[in-house]
């Protein structure tokens, strides 16, 4: 066995490679394993005109939108659980920032999936009657979509082409060195995000040896051969959770989920937590490791206990 | 002794809901009120419900009510739990017997929108987006949708279809290709409403208790149609608001007072 | 189960020892000393503390250094060993060093070979202070599993002891602690107090959490040494943090997460 080179790089050059104009795509869903480190370094770089191509990564959407960062979406839903809208998202595209292109989740899934197994399109039996289908966005309704006949006689079938995102980012709970990378607990749609983008960043909480990782050889939801680069940033998901790890932050996500009612609290926001901070410790402890010791699982509930004196 | 149980409108919507969960049915259930109303069918008459999450956990045994589908409470105790790919094609497959659906705006036939309010280009308001409502309404046996009767939410023409009730009318679905029965129930604050096998427009079936079909009309935007033996509602048992008040909602997360 | 819930803050535990009680602090040889029950009790400013253990260690060092030890007994292992089987004394294993200095040694003639051989008397301290991976609410803990295949060392100290103060890298449920993963589980019935304290043994090692800090050891060698040393050393990382959790922030996250081997929170 040849010894491979190591993935791991600094965050840093990690996302060097993300350029204005780019299209992203996020991992996670709801308030868990969404990629808020990369995220947050991203905005701090500047990137501009971003093209989302999304499923649920709202935390990413709404924070690179609260930034100015994204030009378009290829979306499905971007809304926050037990809170509500994506606020800056949603403006932005009130105000013509942000240019639209709707589908429903398994539509987003099923373009993403036709990029990873190199097809021309992926039959779908979802969005059609719909406005999904006939009220287009920015994308030409025909290279999005059309109903054909199937080969095999008998039906027409809605099919959908392609969608490849030039870089996926993506949080996950451990890696060996090597790139192997494994998650617990509900994966969202890591695996057709991985497959289908050109290039894949991967933060990871831990970075564990190779023994560890092919012990459980079933938990590895990326082999190294997918992953591109990978980044050892504990806390990386953070105000989202990592099953296994830590549960969400819902009182900095509620911090937010104010700040975003107007622009003024949400520059105050952006720049008390993302600008301000040089670098991802930096940020760990503005949280401080007290709050985010505070925010780990029960080991056998896999939700953090109730709240005790302390 | 129904008339001493002070109920709630959610209360009422909870229940009125969980009674369309048939015993054996897989039911793809989303936050809120839905996952209320599947809890209680699970902890009453329908103790073989399988529940399915669109985050791909599926037949959870949860402690507490979670306060969404990615929450880390509702994966305790789940056999299985995938990615979103796994239990949307799981919808595809002809495999989810039921979905429940919340919108922003519903229109005669049950189509939905959670896209915009206003043009498509330039929205008034930018709403959230299809998430799985397309998928569930689209694919699976059946859906169920829950609202509060309102005329800005009960239109007569919606800004952007979503999601797919009946579009435009009898076999418009099939038309289309979408595999599944569409919306089969609409569970509202005042009534219970369903749709008309032949027209496939939405009317009333059941009125809660005290609720006039006048009133029902008042609040909606668009003409409903009435079905030939309007019931009167079955008013929540002393068990069902024991088990939602003490068991499933004690902390009132959904079930709003 | 239905049980006391003995959660309470580590200034409230701390605050059950009074000035001239013994107390047996859990670890051995760098491994799993109980440091933030330490720096509290150096803050609550005890007095007269006869401080035990089954080997040298920096926390015995900090608390005679900090003035609160009259007297410091960091070979107490049979001692310990005896009160915690509910025996009076104990004879010494044959072969112990015949140098023994425990003052409370006494050599005795052995019953059944006529051989002469030394005795300690047991020692039962007011309190041991461990430091466990996880512990439920209850006072139920789960210690170390012990280097070497030593699996008794801090069971054996909360057992010689007429209370515990369990401090422990997270509070967990029943649920997590009825795994049993074959580690030794302090029962939670004499447990007093239970503390949620991560990275309570900073700097030290904590068995398969995380490895020693080496500057926070050096910090903490230092000051064990050198009174100046010890005054900075105490400003720094008692007086001007408010609790153990001021401690976390203050070491911060580079160093923290720098040492840790195995954050995953699973049963």
């Amino acid at each position: 066995m040849s010894a491979a080179r190591t993935k791991l790089v600094e965050m840093d050059e990690a996302i060097g490679v993300i350029k204005d104009g780019m299209s992203l795509t996020a991992g996670g869903f709801a308030h868990s394993h969404q990629p808020m480190a990369l995220t947050r370094a991203i905005i701090r770089r500047g990137v501009r005109n971003l093209t989302i191509m999304g499923v649920a990564e709202c935390w990413v959407a709404e924070y690179l939108a609260a930034a100015g960062a994204i030009g378009q979406a290829y979306m499905s839903n971007f809304m926050f659980e037990g809170f509500g809208r994506c606020r800056r998202f949603s403006e932005a595209v009130e105000t013509g920032e942000i240019a639209t292109e709707d589908h429903s989740h398994f539509g987003m899934i099923c373009r993403l999936q036709a990029a990873g197994l190199g097809l021309p399109f992926m039959p779908i039996r979802a969005m059609s009657g719909t406005d999904i289908i006939e009220r287009p966005g920015f994308e030409d309704a025909a290279a999005k979509s059309r109903r054909i006949e199937s080969p095999f006689g008998g039906e027409a079938v809605r099919v959908v082409s392609p969608l490849k995102p030039d870089v996926a980012i993506i949080h996950a709970a451990r890696a060996d060195l090597d790139g192997n990378v494994q998650l617990f607990g509900a994966t969202s749609v890591l695996e057709e995000q991985a497959r289908a983008a050109s290039h894949v960043i991967v933060s990871v909480e831990e970075i564990v040896s190779a023994d560890v990782i092919r012990r459980q050889p079933e938990l590895t939801i990326l082999p190294g051969l997918l992953v591109d680069a990978l980044v050892h940033l504990p806390y990386g998901a953070h105000p989202t959770g990592v099953y296994g790890y830590y549960d969400h932050d819902a009182a900095h996500l509620g911090e937010y989920y104010q700040a975003s009612r107007d622009r003024e609290a949400t520059d105050g926001y952006l720049r008390r937590w993302v600008f301000e901070m040089e670098d991802h410790w930096s940020y760990l402890d503005a949280i401080g490791m007290s709050s985010l010791l505070r925010l780990r699982v029960d080991p056998a509930l896999g939700s953090k206990l109730a709240a005790r004196p302390s | 002794m129904t008339e001493s149980l002070d109920v709630t409108r959610d209360e009422l919507m909870a229940v009125a809901a969980s009674r369309e969960i048939r015993d054996g049915d897989l039911a793809f259930i989303g936050t809120g009120l839905p996952m209320v109303a599947a809890y209680l069918a699970k902890a009453t008459h329908a103790p073989n419900v399988k529940l399915m999450f669109e985050s791909g956990i599926i037949d959870p045994k949860p402690r507490e009510l979670a306060s969404g589908v990615g929450d880390y409470r509702l994966a305790l105790g789940s056999p299985k739990i995938a990615g979103m790919a796994y239990a949307l094609s799981l919808l595809q497959g002809g495999r989810v017997d039921l979905g429940f659906l919340g919108t922003a705006e519903i229109d005669a036939y049950g189509n939905l929108n959670s896209t915009v309010i206003g043009p498509y280009r330039h929205p008034k308001v930018r709403l959230a987006g299809s998430g799985g409502a397309n998928d569930i309404a689209s694919m699976a046996g059946r859906f169920v949708i829950i609202a509060r009767l309102d005329r800005r939410r009960f239109v007569e023409k919606l800004s952007y279809l979503t999601t797919p009730g009946f579009l435009t009318g009898p076999g418009a679905r099939e038309a289309a290709g979408l595999p599944g029965g569409g919306p089969a129930r609409v569970i509202t604050d005042l009534a219970v409403l369903g749709f008309d096998p032949a027209s496939k427009r939405m009317r009333i079936e059941e009125l809660f208790a005290g609720v006039t079909a006048a009133e029902v009309q008042e609040r909606c935007g668009f003409e409903l149609m009435k079905a030939p033996g309007i019931a009167e509602s079955a008013l929540p048992t002393a068990n069902q608001l024991d088990l939602l008040r003490r068991v499933i909602d004690p902390d009132g997360i959904y079930l709003k007072p | 189960m239905v049980g006391q819930d003995k959660t309470c803050s580590l200034g409230d535990a701390v605050r059950l020892i009074s000035d001239g009680d013994a107390i047996a602090l859990g670890g051995a040889r760098g491994y799993d000393h109980p440091l933030a029950a330490v720096r509290e009790i150096i803050r609550q400013k005890r007095r007269g503390l006869h401080v035990v253990g089954c080997s040298k260690s920096i926390a015995m060092d900090l608390l005679a250094a900090a003035g609160c030890a009259s007297l410091v007994e960091p070979d107490a292992g049979p001692r310990l060993r005896a009160a915690a089987l509910g025996l009076p004394m104990l004879p010494l294993p044959d072969g112990a060093d015949r140098s023994f200095t425990d003052p409370s040694a006494r050599p005795f003639v052995d019953p059944f070979t006529g051989e002469t051989a030394l005795a300690v008397r047991a020692l039962n301290p007011a309190f041991a202070i461990v430091h466990a991976r996880w512990a439920d609410a209850h006072g139920n803990a789960e210690l170390a599993c012990g280097l070497n295949g030593e699996s008794e060392g801090d069971l054996m100290i909360a057992r010689a002891a007429r209370r515990v103060i369990v401090t422990t890298e997270q509070i967990v449920s029943e649920a997590a602690m009825a795994v049993g993963r074959g580690c030794a589980v302090l029962s939670g019935d004499r447990v007093a107090s239970v503390v949620e304290a991560p990275f309570g043994t900073h700097p030290c090692d904590c068995e398969e959490r995380y490895a020693g800090d080496l500057p926070g050891l050096d910090r903490c060698r230092a000051a064990a040494a050198d009174p100046d040393a010890f005054a900075a050393w105490r400003s720094e990382y008692v007086d001007s943090v408010a609790d153990h959790w001021g401690y976390v922030d203050r070491i911060g996250s580079r160093r923290l997460m720098g040492i840790s081997l195995n954050r995953a929170c699973r049963a």
